[in-house]
């Protein structure tokens, strides 16, 4: 280019994009340039060489008409559409009718938001960093921008701005909400009451989950059958050994009351365990008059011909039904329930959690600056 | 305009005439500021509604009649956190109550310390409450899940409640699955298939060899996979054609075991959160296109890559280095120049160097090594731009590390000292860490070094599985760097 030498490099470095395009400058162009390096250096850097750039011409509904870059508005699903397959935009008579939704303060920030988001190089951070910032404007212009961009499917933006808008939202009473809004309160006093409703225990569905509980424990118990056989033998040498206690021993004082709570025991047990064999157990008790050498053995007797599967559970559920039941009523037995649920809850809390939250802060503070023993770590995880 | 005139009309209602009044003016008013939401087409406020927590996700139902039937066609997203309800077994119920009312589709799960009550029979009632959950329509099309529970009161650490096998029914629209502290239903999972799976966690969960490769298999897109804590099994394989990162958090497995990555053509980061702590050893066999390694450690018993295996950071002698990886980040009790080099010479190409160090130990000052030109680390002369140095403190042995590199890395574009929190970067301290480190006789004229501050928590860091963080051990400085020099 002739006039290239004239121009200053911080105006050529400015346009760097733009140089490539004027080695392909009409003769007009030409002209135009040796204009521009006749005037100072200030006057030069201020203009922009626009009649290198295609502009789009947009209409809103109010009538008002605005040009943009072509590659800004190319961003614009909706635009880019109008320009490729019905040839509008390249005039201002031939301007794209932009939908009711867009007007003009929101298409100002649309295409704001595009003519940032359109250059190619920029990094996620600073992407991020322009998009929280952009979203920093008032209610209403928010609500505005939602749905202009939205009108023009644009599905970055309207992403971005229903976060912010749903940031808004989150943890504010209804009331608060129809204020910034401007929303009518236009429910009844029931309407409000129904959904909350909603919230509180339903036993509806306790009772069918019980009823599933039930179905699956009728499996589970039709596949404990089948192992039973093995148990039975178990089962019939304890009584055995019963038997030999209770000629050796004292013989049966006080053991009414033993004997009943042990066939209240068996009976509850029952429905749960083995239908088969403890009725068989119970009948031989009661026919060796109950009481064998004393109170406890009775009690561990009575337990230890629960099947291996009872001696399971047991491992896991210490606190069992079948321990804690004797001569308890239930509103007793609700109470040790939730008693006994509630300690273990805040014991489980603090204390797993503590490990785990602790396991982790240690692990932290040992690569950060702790005492980072070798030892510690390992004793954590090997537990 | 037509329901805001039927609400002015009961004018008996407290609240109205305190809108009014708030508003001050007539109807004319009320109609000109009109609400500013609800131009929006009900698929965007659908959106908003599931972006949001799901206590206000459910109120927005009472804020207006339009708003009322939203939630309800909004995609769900239940967290089902302390937030919802701070006791653990209300919360049970109510998430049952939520699930069999909402008609669907769900977006998002999520539920921390699932916790089954003791007592044998609301144990199996609760059981068969979480199976229900996920038979719900509530949860078709269930986009994020988020489930775990936790350690059973008393049971030991052996035993875990199972995760129950109707979630898989929710494996076609799954995007991410993160499951924790349970034990992974056998048998089910060979015939599974997980099409739109591209987030995989498995925190502390219990799975066999055979089922975890079932799992790898049935993903399509799987691109990111995150593990810690795998018990019952000492080996696990990894063969993906689409994995991109691997995430290794605390220790892999609960005892000692070997993790073998076999094929992984796409696999660009390998992240290993606190190397050392498990007694795993990792194998990478195939993975042409690693990118991105670290944390190495010399707590590491044992790490191959490619045929160079790593002993506690002293790599094998290998006459074919890992030409791949550009970021590398070590992990240093004290800045240990001889093994950093012989670690180097394995890495030709790297770009990136990232030390990180413990802030206590008191090492014994390295000297430093005299440079051999006629046997040159190939990335400190053409390849290494940045070098970054957490927990900086700026003694000898600090001095001494760094030196070497500013005399020698003939291509280095910017040093980084992460200053340890207790030092305070003032202008003296600085000119006086520029004369040690001989910055006048810098090999590269470009270098450029910068003091600033490191956030604490580099952990977190490395935790997100986010692909489009360009560089995961770049957590950015907490303050501006104070100074730059050139």
């Amino acid at each position: 280019m002739l006039v290239a030498g004239h121009w200053s490099t911080r105006w050529r470095n400015t346009y760097k994009g733009v140089t490539c395009k004027f080695s392909a400058a009409s003769s007009f162009s030409h002209i135009f340039f040796l204009a521009l390096a006749r005037m100072s250096e200030s006057e030069l850097s201020v203009i922009k060489p626009e009649s290198l750039k295609t502009y789009i011409w947009l209409q809103c509904f109010d009538g008002s008409i605005q040009q943009v870059e072509e590659e800004v508005a190319m961003f614009c699903p909706m635009i880019c559409r109008e320009i490729v397959k019905n040839g509008t935009g390249s005039s201002k008579n031939h301007a794209i009718a932009l939908p009711e939704r867009v007007n003009p303060s929101s298409l100002s920030l649309i295409l704001d938001y595009c003519r940032f988001h359109q250059v190619p190089g920029r990094s996620n951070k600073e992407r991020k960093s322009f998009d929280e910032k952009f979203v920093r404007i008032d209610t209403e212009k928010l609500c505005e921008l939602t749905s202009a961009a939205d009108s023009l499917q644009l599905k970055p933006l309207v992403d971005l701005t229903s976060r912010a808008l749903a940031r808004i939202i989150e943890g504010k009473t209804p009331e608060e909400i129809r204020d910034i809004f401007h929303l009518p309160d236009d429910l009844t006093e029931e309407e409000k009451l129904e959904p909350l409703k909603n919230i509180n225990d339903d036993p509806r569905i306790r009772l069918l989950n019980r009823l599933y509980a039930k179905k699956r424990k009728e499996l589970q118990e039709r596949q404990k059958l089948k192992d039973i056989q093995v148990q039975q033998e178990q089962k019939d040498e304890r009584s055995l050994d019963e038997l030999l206690c209770f000629i050796n021993g004292d013989g049966g004082s006080g053991g009414g009351k033993a004997g009943k709570n042990k066939k209240k025991n068996k009976r509850r047990k029952d429905p749960k365990n083995l239908p088969k064999a403890d009725p068989e157990h119970v009948n031989k008790e009661e026919g060796a008059c109950a009481v064998p050498c004393n109170a406890g053995a009775v009690n561990n007797i009575s337990r230890a011909p629960c099947p291996s599967s009872d001696v399971q559970d047991d491992n896991e559920y210490p606190f069992e039904d079948g321990d804690l039941d004797d001569g308890l009523d239930p509103a007793m037995q609700e109470e040790l329930d939730r008693e006994v649920e509630d300690f273990a809850r805040r014991l489980n809390s603090v204390w797993p959690e503590r490990m785990h939250l602790g396991q982790e802060r240690r692990i932290e503070s040992q690569l950060i600056g702790g005492n980072g023993s070798l030892q510690r770590f390992s004793g954590f995880n090997h537990r | 305009m037509k329901k805001k005139k039927k609400a002015v009309e009961p004018a008996a209602k407290s609240s109205r005439p305190r809108k009014r009044s708030r508003d001050g003016e007539l109807d004319g008013d009320l109609i000109s500021h009109g609400d500013l939401i609800s131009k929006l087409p009900d698929d965007i406020l659908c959106t908003i509604i599931s972006l949001l927590p799901t206590k206000d996700g459910a109120r927005t139902q009472v804020i207006a009649r339009r708003w009322r039937p939203l939630w309800r066609s909004a995609p769900l997203n239940l967290d089902a956190s302390k937030h919802l309800c701070s006791n653990d077994f209300k919360r049970f119920s109510l998430i049952s109550k939520i699930l069999s009312d909402h008609p669907g589709p769900a977006r998002r799960f999520v539920i921390y310390s699932i916790r089954l009550h003791i007592a044998e029979k609301r144990y199996a009632e609760e059981a068969a409450q979480i199976e229900n959950w996920f038979v719900f329509p509530a949860l078709d099309n269930l986009q994020e899940l988020d489930i775990n529970f936790r350690q059973p009161f008393l049971s030991g650490r052996e035993n875990r409640y199972p995760l129950p096998p109707s979630v898989f029914r929710l494996a076609p629209t799954l995007l991410v699955a993160k499951i924790g502290l349970c034990n992974f239903p056998n048998e089910i999972v060979h015939s599974l298939s997980f099409p739109l799976l591209k987030q995989l966690t498995l925190s502390r969960v219990s799975i066999s060899e055979d089922d975890f490769s079932g799992v790898l298999s049935g993903c399509r897109v799987l691109e990111s996979l995150k593990l810690q804590g795998i018990r019952d099994v000492n080996c696990l394989r990894i063969s993906s054609t689409t994995l991109r990162i691997i995430i290794i958090a605390y220790s892999l497995f609960e005892r000692k075991g070997e993790l073998f990555i076999e094929d992984a053509p796409c696999l660009e980061r390998l992240l290993l959160v606190n190397p050392g702590s498990g007694g795993e050893t990792i194998r990478v066999i195939k993975a042409p296109k690693l990118e991105t390694l670290g944390l190495l450690s010399a707590r590491i018993s044992e790490i191959e890559i490619a045929n160079i295996v790593f002993q506690r950071l002293i790599p094998s002698s290998s006459e074919v280095p890992i030409c791949t990886v550009k970021v590398l980040a070590l992990h240093f009790s004290s800045p240990d120049l001889d093994a950093v080099l012989d670690i180097l010479r394995c890495f030709p190409c790297l770009e990136k160097l990232y030390v990180f160090r413990h802030c206590f130990t008191r090492a014994a000052i390295k000297n430093v090594p005299q440079y051999e030109s006629l046997d040159p680390i190939k990335c400190l002369e053409r390849h290494l731009k940045v070098l970054v140095l957490k927990k900086y403190k700026g003694g000898e042995e600090d001095v001494g590390f760094v030196k070497f590199f500013v005399l020698n890395a003939k291509v280095v574009k910017e040093i980084n000292f992460q200053v340890y929190k207790k030092i305070d970067i003032n202008k003296k301290w600085m000119t006086d860490q520029l004369r040690l480190l001989e910055v006048e006789n810098r090999a590269s004229q470009d270098a450029r070094l910068k003091f600033g501050r490191s956030c604490a928590s580099w952990i977190r860091c490395l935790d997100p599985q986010d692909l489009s963080i360009a560089d995961p051990f770049n957590c950015c400085f907490v303050d501006a760097p104070s100074e730059a020099y050139l």
